[in-house]
């Protein structure tokens, strides 16, 4: 447990102080007494704000640092790998993206104070902090003290990563266990932890939901790591509007989430709790879902008979699964079944099927299993397993780009390089990127400094709009600005799929003290994402959602709570 | 389960275990006592045998919200002992009593170091409800002193009923019983062996019994039947002062604690024409602080003179203090409040109806139980006794408990200091006991259903021994009578059945009852006057005798069988008047 | 007193050799039946502790009042957070009250 905790706002170069006053904010914070000292710098993803950093942030060996920024894993990367010069550990920093959940679905009333309250909830979990033997683990952790033995767990345990030890506590295998959290969510008795999840932890976070101070409804909702917290972050990135109180909490798994921790927030007068997950997708952790569901149902009898609303509690399935995992060409497979024996997952299931006429047998995807290993991949003689992320064909032109010095690209391709107002230039050579790519046959290479302002995007659109068939974007951390892309590339109407974006910002954090080096990974990165462009397919990653159904949901959910009044438990 | 029923004597498993210390009954006193015992010496072996499962046994198994006994500043051990002394009609151990005194408030403030949420007030100092006690949170008490217990290393064995002790000459070595999960027969070698299995509740007939689902509605933990004195009285150890039987006014029908609501809040206990009854009717006993046993036989009093129903008043009480009220009893009864629900009662405009519980031996709070000394050792080497089923110290409650327990066991610590191993043969008394225990699950079906003893002991109790029903009220021709009839019954055992190794469970609670029952009628006997009007109401005796201002104390001659009862002197260590709460 | 097992909710504890809620009785009563639920051997002998209705995982049993000594139907239900549990009563009109109820001490607690 920290000894303190203090606080840091990135003001993201302009681009977030705008809407909300960092002054008030500041203020705001400084007047809890939870929090030691309040620290606001700039560009904290630069080399400029990470030496600021440095000279800020002087705490002890135990203190506690929550950063308000971006949810740019970039930066994410570079905060972890300056902790320890920092002095503070790693489990003890937390970030919380103001940027992405506050400033960009805006413009919104009271962004201030529904920043403070994110700030407030993250120090409330920084708090609560402490190594229960979780810290040095590799998977999950039952505290044997307090288990009771029942081993739900166990059974519940979607890669039976448990048995029993010699006294009869279950325990989990390090090797297998892939921290999915569904252990922590299966236990009666809230025992178990994971390397970074542990329930006293959150439900510190949770009860420290006050909202904005409006009379809007609070709503706690809690995002899966691998899809719907991405995907409700490009969301928002693509203009969408969350609702004004609602708080989002990263687990692995909704079946992480113990229903404990949806009885704190409850019971602490939060409004509403939407677990937001997968519908029985390939999710990667498997059967999250369905035991988060059969555990809801439980609990909204018990609510029911406390006569307690039961639409406060939701699940909701987010409207297109994942593309990521792993599809069987039926046509071409021939039954060999490799990619039954390869995969380490089990996730193939031989079945009977009529291809055109005739029955064969062919491998069919278990979905709940596939976690897009890509194994079969490259095991299946016939080529009949391809992964959705990346196609065969695709890897193998990336490959050749990489290995290759020229590169064709196709007519009117454009570059568009972000020098972010001159933070990537620091390290980044342009002038010789730019001279690199011109040498490659890229006749349409523009730099801009702020591509993630509207601005840029309207200039560019008057600039390039002869030419914008495709391209190659190279600017700053996928996340931290490639979601962003998505909503900015109809301006200068693009159509996404031959978009292609590199993350130039990773570079200059792998290499910061070698430009040469540095520059030649940016610019082969932009020669591979244009190779790849050149197959034609939809690009990595991009998810082709239902922006409206998911915006419209929330809000007739929220006029649904809003005629439900406050939750029942605000008053006492 | 089905499959773990032994089908003959011979079948039955056994499991042999040694250890250094054995604590008996993992409750509030036996978790205190295996904990400092592991604090003390970590490489001592300390093991637990608890009938039912440590993370939620005995009387905390629902929560308290109150701890009864704790020193606030400016107070000393010899000021709670005075008002002890007073509350107790002026007998009690002055040795043991001071000791506990001087351990309270240390076993209450680790506990709240491991988690129990105490109530503050502003600024950080504990809440005080009455001059003694603190107010807590502790729904979870047990199981967060069950993890501390794990936590120093303890072996535990839960669902192990113990049965008797283990002998080797006049010294006791461990003790037996039996796996009421596993149906296994449990031998327990050890250098010293800690009773700690609680009072007994369960004794006489509540008056919520009406051969239905109430037949647990009773105020003392159910499942605590007096199994540690029995084991002591069947080997001959010696008891005292088991006619001080606690008997307390508890809600109505409900029949659950009291004190949440009249130390608390404050609140008078009126009868039916709406006087206060302590502060007018028993003003010279000290009116809203007189003894317990005046306040227990108070509102029965009342009734008996026709002016019943006898209620706490609850109406002036503010929304804010009822709420607080009902929380209290969330955390200690919350069935409770489940109660008043049932009866739709709104406590701010109808008052709670009080009436007398049925009668217990419970050490915790009158001094019945072993007599032991200054080290806890009972009169039987090798033994000790802490919590309810230890003798000497009334109002000892969580507290007092939780540091008898502590004292135990030092003083186990001090005995083993000298002993290596015990290599006696024990063969012949393990197999006696085997044979008896496993008994009721060979007889013949056709026999008696130990629920059918337990209701008519029960019966035979409250009619004949003073119970709820008869108010109380003893006179030597229905002891006799009562005697005779739990001698009967005590000679049927042989006729009891059991279909399971629950019932196993249940056919020797109702045995060890009837054991515990025939020392208190000879208690009750003995005490030919009425020192504790209520808790012992002697109609032919009804006033002091200055001759027995002594311990009353009973032994069963190994010889004989029979019970014996004499009289130990009183010793007076802190001057003034026994009577008066302070000097 | 009496536990009343919901026989939709319970799963038996996924049906492991001991449930919860058998694990927990201080009176050895709640036991698993044919049917792979739970079930308490003797409703009598219940001294209410309401140590199973806490303890079980799915919700799935109720506290009762005997109705020899409280009218039908009246509930009083938890529900377990983290560190504290938060009761539901509803009397035999119909009214409602809650209590949130704190019931072990947190490495911090909340101003
Ligand atoms: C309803 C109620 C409310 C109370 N309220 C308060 C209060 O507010 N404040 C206060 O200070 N005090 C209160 N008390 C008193 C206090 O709780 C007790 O005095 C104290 O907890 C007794 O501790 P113990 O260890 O002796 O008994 P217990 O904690 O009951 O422990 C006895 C243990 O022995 C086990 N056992 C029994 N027989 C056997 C056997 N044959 N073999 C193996 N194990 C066995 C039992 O299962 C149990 O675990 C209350 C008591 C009750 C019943
Ligand atoms: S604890 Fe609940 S789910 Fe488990 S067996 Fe008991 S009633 Fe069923
Ligand atoms: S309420 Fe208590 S005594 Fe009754 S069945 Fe449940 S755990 Fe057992």
């Amino acid at each position: 447990m920290p000894s303190s905790v203090e606080v840091l706002i990135c003001r993201c170069q302009g681009s977030v102080s705008g809407e909300f006053e960092i002054e008030r904010l500041t203020k705001q914070l400084e007047k809890n007494k939870r929090i030691a000292k309040v620290h606001v710098l700039d560009h904290l993803c630069s080399q400029e704000g990470m030496k600021k950093l440095n000279q800020l942030v002087q705490v002890g060996e135990d203190s506690g640092l929550v950063v308000a920024a971006c949810a740019a894993e970039s930066l994410q990367n570079l905060l972890e790998s300056q902790l320890p010069a920092l002095n503070i550990k790693s489990q003890l920093c937390s970030i919380v993206p103001v940027r992405e959940w506050v400033f960009w679905p805006s413009p919104r009333p009271r962004a201030t104070e529904a920043a403070a309250d994110m700030i407030k909830m993250a120090v409330a979990r920084v708090r609560q902090v402490k190594d229960v033997g979780n810290w040095s683990a590799k998977g999950a952790v039952v505290n044997r003290l307090r288990c009771d033995k029942c081993k739900r767990c166990m059974e519940e345990c979607p890669v039976d990563a448990y048995s029993l030890d010699e006294e009869g506590y279950p325990c989990a295998n390090p090797e297998l266990c892939q921290r999915c959290g569904i252990c922590v969510g299966s236990c009666p008795l809230q025992v178990i932890s994971l390397p970074d999840l542990r329930i006293e932890e959150l439900s510190s976070e949770i009860r420290a939901l006050k909202g904005d101070g409006s009379e809007e409804p609070t709503v706690l909702a809690f995002c899966c790591e691998p899809l719907t917290y991405p995907a409700l972050q490009e969301k928002v990135a693509l203009g969408m509007q969350l609702p004004q109180n609602m708080r989002i909490i990263k687990v692995p798994c909704m079946g992480a989430v113990n229903t404990a921790l949806i009885s704190d927030a409850l019971s602490a007068g939060v409004d509403s709790v939407v677990l937001l997950g997968c519908e029985h997708g390939p999710c990667q952790q498997r059967r999250g879902d369905q035991l988060t569901k059969r555990r809801l149902e439980n609990l909204k009898e018990t609510l029911e008979r406390m006569m307690f609303e039961v639409e406060r509690v939701n699940y909701i399935g987010w409207p297109e699964a994942s593309s990521d995992g792993m599809d069987v060409d039926r046509n071409i497979c021939n039954g060999c079944l490799t990619c039954k024996e390869v995969c380490p997952y089990n996730a193939v299931i031989p079945e009977v099927k009529a291809v055109r006429g005739a029955k064969r047998i062919i491998a069919e995807r278990d979905p709940l299993a596939c976690r897009a290993c890509g194994i079969c991949t490259v095991a299946c003689p016939s080529g009949a397993c391809q992964t959705y992320a990346l196609t065969e064909a695709q890897l193998l032109d990336s490959l050749d780009a990489a290995c290759s010095d020229t590169v064709n690209p196709v007519p009117n391709e454009m570059v568009v390089l972000c020098n972010c107002q001159g933070k990537l230039s620091e390290v980044i050579n342009f002038q010789s990127m730019k001279d690199n790519l011109d040498k490659q046959g890229f006749r349409h290479v523009i730099e801009v400094s702020q591509l993630c302002t509207p601005d840029a995007w309207r200039n560019l659109a008057k600039q390039g709009s002869h030419a914008a068939l495709r391209a190659v974007v190279g600017a700053c951390g996928k996340s931290f600005f490639g979601s962003r892309f998505e909503a900015f590339q109809k301006e200068i109407g693009l159509d996404l799929s031959y978009c292609a974006f590199a993350d130039l910002l990773e570079k200059a954090i792998l290499w910061p003290e070698s430009p040469t080096l540095a520059t030649d990974a940016a610019t082969w990165e932009i020669l591979t994402q244009s190779a790849l462009l050149r197959e034609n397919k939809k690009v990595n990653g991009v998810r082709d959602l239902e922006l409206a159904g998911v915006e419209q949901y929330f809000s007739s959910y929220i006029t649904t709570l809003r005629d439900l009044g406050p939750n029942p438990f605000k008053e006492g | 389960m089905s499959n773990s029923i032994p089908q003959a004597l011979q079948s039955v498993q056994e499991v042999q275990l040694e250890t250094d210390i054995l604590v008996i009954g993992g409750g509030n006193a036996g978790c205190f006592a295996a904990i400092e015992a592991k604090k003390i010496n970590p490489d001592l072996k300390v093991t637990i045998m608890e009938k039912a499962n440590i993370d939620r046994s005995g009387c905390l198994a629902g929560g308290m919200d109150a701890i009864n006994t704790y020193i606030p500043e400016g107070k000393t051990p010899e000021d709670l002992v005075r008002w002890s002394r007073s509350q107790a009609g002026g007998i009690l151990r002055e040795d043991l009593a001071l000791e506990i005194s001087k351990n309270l408030n240390e076993p209450i403030e680790e506990w709240e170091r491991w988690g129990l949420p105490i109530k503050k007030n502003e600024d950080g100092s504990y809440k005080f409800r009455g001059q003694w006690d603190i107010a807590i949170q502790g729904s979870e008490m047990k199981p967060i002193l069950a993890e501390k217990t794990r936590e120093m290393g303890v072996e535990i064995i839960n669902r192990v009923v113990a049965t008797g002790y283990l002998y080797d000459g006049e010294k006791v070595v461990g003790a037996m019983g039996f796996g009421v999960r596993d149906g296994k027969f449990y031998v327990v070698k050890a250098k010293a062996t800690i009773m700690a299995a609680g009072g007994a509740g369960g004794i006489y007939k509540p008056y919520t019994n009406d051969g239905n689902d109430c037949h647990h509605q009773i105020w003392y933990c159910p499942f605590d039947v007096g199994s540690g004195y029995a084991l002591g009285i069947r080997k001959g150890a010696e008891m005292t002062t088991f006619e001080m039987r606690w008997s307390a006014v508890r809600t109505k029908d409900f029949n659950g604690p009291i004190d949440t609501i009249s130390v608390c809040y404050k609140t008078p206990m009126i009868n039916a024409k709406g006087e206060k009854i302590l502060a007018e009717r028993y003003k010279e006993f000290g009116g809203d602080k007189a003894p317990r046993y005046i306040r227990a036989s108070a509102p029965m009093e009342e009734i008996l003179a026709g002016r019943g129903p006898i209620y706490v008043d609850t109406r002036q009480m503010t929304p804010a203090q009822i709420k607080e009220l009902k929380t209290d009893y969330l955390n200690e009864r919350p069935s409770f409040v489940l109660f008043l629900a049932a009866n739709g009662q709104d406590i701010s405009k109808e008052p709670i109806e009080v009436y007398g519980s049925d009668p217990y031996i419970v050490g915790g709070h009158t001094a019945s139980g072993y007599w032991v000394d200054t080290d806890w050792q009972t009169t039987v080497p090798g033994l000790f006794a802490c919590g309810d089923v230890a003798g000497g110290v009334p109002n000892k409650f969580v507290g007092g408990c939780c540091a008898e327990g502590m004292l135990s066991a030092r003083g186990a610590i001090k005995y083993i200091a000298g002993i290596d191993s015990i290599d006696a043969d024990l063969s012949a008394q393990i197999e006696t006991e085997k044979a008896r225990v496993f008994a009721p699950l060979f007889s013949d079906s056709d026999g008696v259903l130990p629920h059918w003893m337990e209701e008519k002991m029960q019966r035979i109790m409250d009619e004949y021994a003073g119970g709820v029903h008869q108010f109380y009220r003893l006179n030597e021709e229905r002891l006799d009578n009562a005697l005779r009839h739990i001698r009967m019954m005590r000679e049927q055992v042989k006729y009891l059945y059991a279909k399971d190794l629950h019932e196993l469970m249940l056919a020797h609670e109702v045995i060890d009852r009837l054991d515990v029952a025939e020392v208190l009628i000879h208690h009750l006997k003995f005490r030919r006057e009425t020192r504790w009007p209520g808790w012992q109401t002697r109609m032919d005796y009804p006033e002091i005798d200055p001759t027995l201002d002594c311990f009353v104390n009973s032994r069963v001659n190994p010889e004989t069988g029979e019970v014996e009862v004499f009289t130990r002197p009183y010793e007076q260590i802190l001057p003034g008047d026994r009577m008066k709460p302070t000097l | 007193m009496p536990p009343k097992v919901l026989l939709n909710k319970c799963d038996g504890c996924k049906a492991e050799h001991e449930p919860l809620c058998e694990q927990v009785c201080p009176g050895n009563l709640m036991t698993l039946g044919s049917e792979g639920k739970a079930i308490c051997r003797d409703l009598r002998d219940c001294w209410d502790c309401m140590s199973c209705t806490k303890v079980c995982p799915q919700g799935a049993i109720e506290t009762r009042m005997p109705y020899q000594i409280g009218y039908h139907p009246a509930k009083l239900i938890p529900m377990m957070g983290t560190n504290r549990i938060t009761w539901t009563c509803v009397d035999i009109n119909g009214k409602v009250e809650r209590f949130i109820v704190k019931n072990r001490n947190e490495e911090e607690d909340e101003d």
